[in-house]
């Protein structure tokens, strides 16, 4: 089978194999549907151009930050076609409550029990998500909490972890204010401060649409400065969690 | 199910430019958007993309292949860029998230739906009409809008003229009115008279013996208005004559209809106009003249609240000003014994034009019959400083620029005016181009107008023909550009520059006005107003019937604007201006001016380039 980023071998990024590998590995163990679909769908390659890669900026809320213990509330996404985000395609799911809604969490979300007993079953979401995400890079900004989320759900409700190519805008960020040699205050890498860095506009809700279209702006922002003509190779900008590569 | 973008929406329905649109098209608009991110220093639009362009933050630049500015985007603006290979480019001036309908796209939606077509394909500015009137015109009570036949008195007492002014009389107390109409007596639908109390009045005063026939003290030709007359019209008309009773009459045939009286617009408000005429006429003296014209500003507020619209408004001012100056020329006619040779007072400038507002200045001018007799100029010199003192103590600033019978240049002999004008019209260097538009737009407001008029007709018959004063005035009109529009809270000048405030007149308005005079001129018109100048340039064909159009709505736009930001100067007890501070306006305002500084812009654009193929 080919390797799913199918890129020339020298702009291979580490632990690349291991990724091909887990993915395919994934994708025979997924139940056919959505996710299956997705992590058999070939991935732009590493070498590919920024510019000319597709990517899905993400957005999860959850009740809380442990993955094993607190529950996905929302999913909410928006394509890039490079750096150009369209509206068209911006989605989300609210996902039906299993239990009530901790009351922290749904101040900072105003998601309330009522709103959430609307939503459709985890599952549901998670379909319409792969559904969007295949071909695509995932974008989300502290990404190991998407991942988390994500992983813990795929494992309980399709026995499988899939194995996500993912770009953290809140990493990209602080490698550019690093080599910029910039001091990064307390919140500075919080993804509103960040975007007020970029003079880009402060969004009042706090949902899963909205914090995925503020991030995929704040990838977008990014990219303008790390690679205005776009031809900076995509195997750059992927994250790369130690337990993957 | 499809995420909320409502936060985008809320953020397209502050964008003036999109105001016009309703609420629905906006919604779909939105889903069809991409988002761009520009960082500062790039070339807008990025790959050169034809469609709408949006800006959600940063600013941005347009300009021509010749790097001219054409206009600075900011927050809440739009571009269209067409998809014609001569797209303007302009720089990315501060790091910028624009958002995006691509043509493609764009066409998909104009497909569905209409309103969204046509503001699509409206890369012209649109009509200002359509996106609602400014202020006011909803006003179903506004004397605009109400004709006559609303508030007439409808069978108005008619007796025949043969009657004695003692019957008359007690007709009139019997039927209880203060006005009565009266006809000869072989044609009794006709009238042709009208015998008021302050007639019989004078009758009595003089000794008239009441067994006389009414017809010896009744006054006559009438003065009548049709049932249709707006209101406003009728107002205006008592005003000018100086009456308060106008019968009224069917349009079809002429016979009567009815009577208005000014109590009847009394009571349907806004006739301040009447009384205040009727009061400066009454005065006695400076101090009574000042004292009328402090209601002036008042007037102006009450008319704009009362949906005059501009020309309304304007004419109006002027007739208050007009007879305001005959009444200081009469009394300093009382003062220093009737004037020793036959002589006419001119106003140019805005008063001759009929387009005054309370904030105004004077352009006057002195004419004097050739056979003054000698020892007159001193005579004449004293009525200039006393009418000109006059008129400044009351409100009317004396002319900055000199324009004022004071000086001798502002008051010569028939003879010498002659001479001069057609120097000015034939030799229309750069000064003298600003002396003939005085010339062009003279009006007589007091004394003998035979002095003046025959002048001014022959500066028509020449100017028109003389090619180097059309194309003087064509440049003069070119030297007023109006504003590109505006960015954030400032008026964006073409030079790139920013200014804190508008100046309503001197760059809204007088860039049309310096317009109509040129094509007036060229069309042989004799008009002066500028509304009436550009319609009569239509007619002749010197421009299209849309120019003229357009460049009416646009003028009619802002002056209604000064008229209204002086209203609200007025009660809130500040001085009228035409500073304009861009912050006092609403989204939808700040577009429609836009738009009208566009109607402007392209008209000078095609207009003045055909006068100047014409005639350079």
């Amino acid at each position: 089978m080919v390797c799913p980023l199918n890129h020339p071998d020298w702009r291979r990024p580490p632990g690349h194999w291991r990724f091909c590998r887990a993915r395919r590995r994934a994708a025979r163990r997924a139940p056919p549907g959505p996710l299956r679909t997705s992590l058999e769908t070939p991935l732009p390659r590493a070498g590919q151009a920024v510019a000319a890669s597709r990517f899905l900026a993400v957005d999860l809320e959850t009740t809380g930050l442990d993955p094993e213990r607190d529950r996905i509330l929302s999913i909410g996404w928006v394509a890039m076609d490079g750096a150009r985000i369209d509206l068209a395609t911006a989605d989300q799911r609210l996902v039906r409550a299993e239990g009530p809604v901790p009351e922290a969490s749904a101040v900072i979300h105003r998601i309330t029990d009522q709103r959430a007993a609307g939503g459709v079953p985890l599952e549901e979401a998670l379909d319409a998500l792969f559904e969007a995400l295949a071909g695509r890079v995932m974008v989300a900004h502290h990404a190991a909490l998407e991942i988390g989320f994500l992983e813990q759900a795929c494992q309980r409700l399709y026995g499988v972890r899939p194995p996500l190519a993912i770009v953290d805008t809140l990493r990209l960020a602080e490698t550019a204010l690093r080599r910029a040699g910039q001091p990064i205050p307390a919140h500075g890498l919080r993804l509103h401060t960040l975007r007020a860095r970029y003079n880009l506009p402060a969004y009042r809700a706090h949902d899963a649409l909205f914090d995925a279209i503020a991030a995929g702006e704040l990838f977008a922002a990014l990219l303008s400065r790390q690679s205005p003509d776009g031809k900076l190779p995509l195997g750059r900008v992927l994250f790369r969690p130690a337990w993957l590569w | 199910m499809n995420g909320e973008l409502e936060e985008i929406r809320e953020f397209l329905d502050r964008c003036p430019d999109l105001a016009p649109l309703p609420a629905a098209s906006r919604d779909a608009i939105v889903r069809q958007l991409t988002l761009r991110y520009l960082r500062e220093g790039s070339r807008f639009p990025p790959d050169a993309e034809p469609g709408l362009w949006i800006v959600r933050t940063g600013t941005l630049e347009i300009r021509d292949a010749r790097d001219t500015l054409l206009d600075r985007l900011g927050e809440g603006d739009l571009v269209h860029i067409a998809a014609s290979p001569q797209t303007p480019l302009g720089p990315v001036t501060e790091d910028a998230l624009v958002y995006h309908l691509p043509l493609e796209r764009a066409r998909q939606l104009a497909a569905r739906d209409g309103t969204i077509a046509q503001f699509l394909a409206d890369d012209a500015p649109r009509p200002l009409a359509a996106g609602g009137a400014p202020h006011g015109h909803g006003d179903d009570n506004g004397l605009l809008t109400t004709p006559v036949r609303a508030l007439m008195t409808p069978n108005p007492v008619l007796a025949p003229s043969t009657l004695s002014l003692r019957e008359a009389a007690r007709l009139m107390d019997h039927a209880d009115v203060s006005a009565l109409l009266l006809h000869a007596p072989d044609r009794p639908g006709a009238p042709e008279g009208i015998l008021t109390d302050t007639d019989l009045r004078r009758a009595i005063a003089k000794g008239i013996d009441p067994g006389q026939p009414v017809a010896e003290s009744m006054v006559g030709p009438l003065t009548t208005v049709q049932r249709d007359t707006p209101a406003f019209e009728a107002l205006l008309r008592m005003a000018r004559h100086d009456i308060h009773h106008l019968p009224v009459v069917h349009e079809a045939d002429g016979t009567l209809a009815g009577m208005l009286s000014s109590t009847d617009l009394i009571r349907h408000q806004g006739t301040s106009a009447v009384y205040l005429v009727r009061d400066l006429r009454r005065a006695d003296d400076l101090d009574g003249l000042k004292a009328v014209m402090q209601a002036l500003p008042r007037l102006q507020a009450q008319l704009v609240d009362s949906g005059a619209d501009a020309v309304q408004l304007t004419q109006t001012i002027t007739t208050v000003i007009d007879t305001l100056t005959q009444r200081l020329i009469e009394l300093c006619e009382r003062d220093q014994g009737s004037a020793p040779c036959a002589y006419a007072w001119l106003a140019s400038g805005s008063q001759g034009r009929h387009e005054q507002t309370v904030f105004t200045d004077q352009d006057t001018a002195l004419i004097l019959a050739d056979d003054a007799p000698e020892g007159a100029g001193a005579w004449f010199e004293a009525l200039a400083r006393q009418v000109t003192a006059g008129l400044d103590a009351c409100g009317i600033r004396a002319c900055p620029g000199d324009v004022d019978p004071t000086h001798p240049d502002w008051r010569r002999p028939a003879a010498d005016w002659s001479r001069e004008m057609e120097r000015v019209l034939h030799h229309p260097a750069a000064r003298d181009a600003m002396l003939a538009t005085h010339y062009l737009d003279m009006r007589v407001i007091h004394g003998d107008a035979t002095l003046f008029e025959p002048l001014r007709q022959r500066a028509l018959e020449t100017g028109a023909r003389h090619e180097a004063l059309l194309s003087a005035l064509a440049d003069q009109a070119r030297d007023l550009p109006p504003p590109l529009g505006f960015f954030r809270q400032f008026v964006l000048e073409d030079s790139g520059e920013h200014a804190d405030t508008l100046d309503l007149k001197n760059r809204g308005l007088l860039p049309i006005v310096a317009m109509a005079r040129v094509f007036a001129l060229h069309a042989g018109s004799e008009a002066r107003s500028t509304v009436e100048r550009l319609r009569a340039a239509a007619r002749a064909g010197v421009i299209s019937d849309t120019t003229a159009d357009n460049l009416i709505d646009a003028w009619r736009y802002i002056a209604e604007l000064r008229a209204r930001h002086q209203a609200n100067q007025i009660r809130n007890g500040q001085p009228p201006d035409n500073a304009l501070d861009p912050a006092e306006l609403s989204t939808l305002e700040r577009s429609h001016l836009k738009t009208a500084f566009r109607l402007v812009s392209d008209a000078r654009k095609t207009a003045l380039a055909n006068a100047e193929r014409v005639h350079g």
